[in-house]
This record gives C-alpha cells, structure tokens and sequence, in this order.
C-alpha cells in the first residue's frame, strides 16, 4: 500500500513537510501552455464537500521542468506527473517531453478535469497515443460520471495503461444563500470530499472486477477506514486529497489508523485486504480477472 | 467596495477576502485579480497594494 495524494491537492514545494509524509507525491496536473485558470471565484463550500473550479491552474511544461522538477526530486519522495490537455497532441506533448526525466517515476493522465470546457472524448485513444511516447507507468484518472465506467477502464486497459487513478471529481452546484446565483464564477465546479467517497467505491468496486489493473483509490478519504474500504473495494493505493486542506498530517493519521483497522480485523498486511468486498459474486468471465479475485480468502 | 477605494486611492494597501480551502499556496482556490494577474491571497495576500 502507498499512500499518495490527489493531484492538485498538495503543493509539495510549498509545503515539503507535507509531502515527506506520503509515498508517492502526484504533482498539480500540467499542461503545455501555462494557465492561470478560471476566474475567481473557485472555492465553495458544501454540505458534504467542497466545489472547485480552479481551471488547471499550472506554469506550463516549460517552466515545470526547468523550475520545478529539479526542485520536486530534492524532496526524495516518489514523484508522479499529472498530464492535461485539451486535445490528443497536448498530452503527447507533455508526456513526451517528461519521458526522459529519471525525476519521474510515472505518468497520472488527467482524463477527467471537470473544470475546463474541452476534455478528450475518447480516453483510449489518449491512452495508446502517450503509450507510444513514453515508457513511463501510465496511469488513468477517471471519472466515475461517465455511462459505463467499466468499459472506459477496459479501453484504458486495452491501450496500454498500467494502473487506474480512481475517482477525479463530479460536477456539483453550489448557489449563493441570497441571491440564488452560483457561487463559483464559473457555475459548476468538482466536487470532493465526503460526498465523494460512496461513488469513489463503487468506481473502484466496478473496475477491479472489469480489469486487471492496479488501482489508486480516492475519494473522500480522511480516516484510516476510508482506505481500508477502498482497500476492500479494489485499490491497491490510496490518496487523500480533500482533507490535507483541513489536516495537512491527514496522511501520517490514516496510515496509523489504518493500521489499527487492519489489525483489529486481522490482516496481517494492507494486500490482504486488497478485494476483500468481492470474495463472492460474479466476476468478469475472463480467466485472468476471476484468478485475480480467486485468490482473495474468504473473509 | 474594494474596487471603488482602488480607483479613489490607487496607492492605498486593500485587506481582501476569498474562500481558501488549503491556506498554504496547493490550492489556488483563494485567488484575486490585481491589474489582470491572479494573485494568491494565503501567499500573496491577503494585503496588496491596490494597483
């Protein structure tokens, strides 16, 4: 199990204590062209979560090498690169170019920014086009707010990727108390945090039965039963995004917590627990995947 | 109200005010447009110069 942090939740040079405390540091996601983003105002709370519309906010490939990379792998945490874009080309671009980087240990592939108005249609095809640029691990962030998620996990899969990063944001809507106008400037924004933790299992659920690929589960996550459920769901990997805003040693907590839970329930490492929720029930018919869940034990 | 001190005193220094959800520069949540650049507020702020 390591403990990562979403993408955008953490500025690891800005905050490096923060980032010592986790596995993997998964960086802002960067796009070929600097952005300053959406217009303000991007944050807003809610009941159950909080909306963001920051807009893929980021320095540009450009000055994330030759500024912030080298600065990022002093850290000596793991690194991951979040890549966007807004056409096939601009990931390509990005991956290409960070393809050579012995900083980098993998590529998260931003495919589901819910803040910005052109978004690849078909993930797949990203997929097998940055496959074909760069040897780096490639993996897929979701979203759950799609038809068939399994079937985007599978062509995911069938392009080339090794892991999935589940679950990005869902569009949410939040309206000012008085005037019943949006509180963001941009109207809708992603929405994170508790709210988003029953779809961030069910995504992981489903794509651990539907794939063979590793997964990297978040969603709501603050407390150490969040990853254990994730951990039962499917995910070999967690992050915790939301709640380093509230709780910058959110990370240190849960992995201690989590500790506690799998001891309390008896497994002797975080892997046993990986699946635990499918230990009956039908699978994807293909050999590989009921082999997969096979060897989960009864619990 | 910021805005009309701005025009009246370009020189004045402006305590301003935006949902922040991380407080340390990871988010980019609590940004204000100064002179057409987005500045940070938890970073940069949240007392700029008015232009």
């Amino acid at each position: 199990l390591r403990l990562l942090n979403a993408s955008g939740c953490l500025d690891a040079l800005a905050a490096p204590e923060v980032a010592r405390t986790l596995d993997v540091f998964v960086t802002k996601t960067v796009t070929p062209l600097p952005r300053e983003g959406n217009a303000p105002v991007r944050i807003a709370e809610t009941e159950l979560g909080m909306l963001n519309a920051i807009g893929l906010a980021n320095p540009g490939i450009d000055a994330f090498l030759e500024q912030h990379l080298p600065r990022l792998a002093e850290l000596g945490v793991p690194l991951w690169v979040s890549v966007g874009g807004f056409s096939l080309e601009d990931y390509v671009q990005v991956a290409g170019r960070l393809a050579a980087r012995g900083e980098v240990e993998a590529l998260e592939l931003n495919l589901s920014c819910p803040n910005v108005d052109e978004v690849p249609e078909n993930v797949g095809e990203v997929v097998a086009a940055v496959r074909a640029a760069t040897d780096k691990p490639l993996y897929a962030k979701l979203s759950a707010a799609v038809a068939d998620l399994g079937a985007t996990a599978r062509a995911a899969e069938a392009a080339g990727a090794d892991g999935l990063s589940l679950v990005n944001t869902v569009k949410g809507l939040a309206l000012d108390e008085r005037t019943l106008q949006p509180v963001l400037a941009r109207g809708v924004g992603g929405l994170s945090g508790p709210a988003l933790r029953p779809v961030a299992l069910a995504a992981v659920h489903t794509c651990f039965r539907e794939t063979r690929l590793p997964i990297v589960g978040m969603g709501g996550v603050s407390r150490g039963r969040h990853a254990l459920e994730l951990l039962a769901a499917g995910a070999n990997d967690v992050a915790v995004g939301t709640a380093l805003f509230a709780d910058p040693g959110a990370a240190t907590r849960i992995r201690s917590e989590l500790e506690a839970e799998l001891a309390a329930l008896g497994f002797a490492s975080p892997d046993n627990a990986v699946g635990v929720a499918h230990a009956s029930g039908r699978v994807d018919p293909r050999p590989e995947v009921e082999a997969k869940v096979s060897k989960i034990p009864a619990y | 109200m910021l805005e009309a001190v701005r025009r009246l005193t370009p020189h004045a220094q402006l305590a301003w005010e935006a949902p922040m959800a991380c407080g340390f520069g990871a988010c980019y949540g609590c940004v204000v447009e100064i002179d057409g650049e987005l500045k940070r507020l938890c970073l940069e702020g949240p007392v700029l110069a008015a232009a």
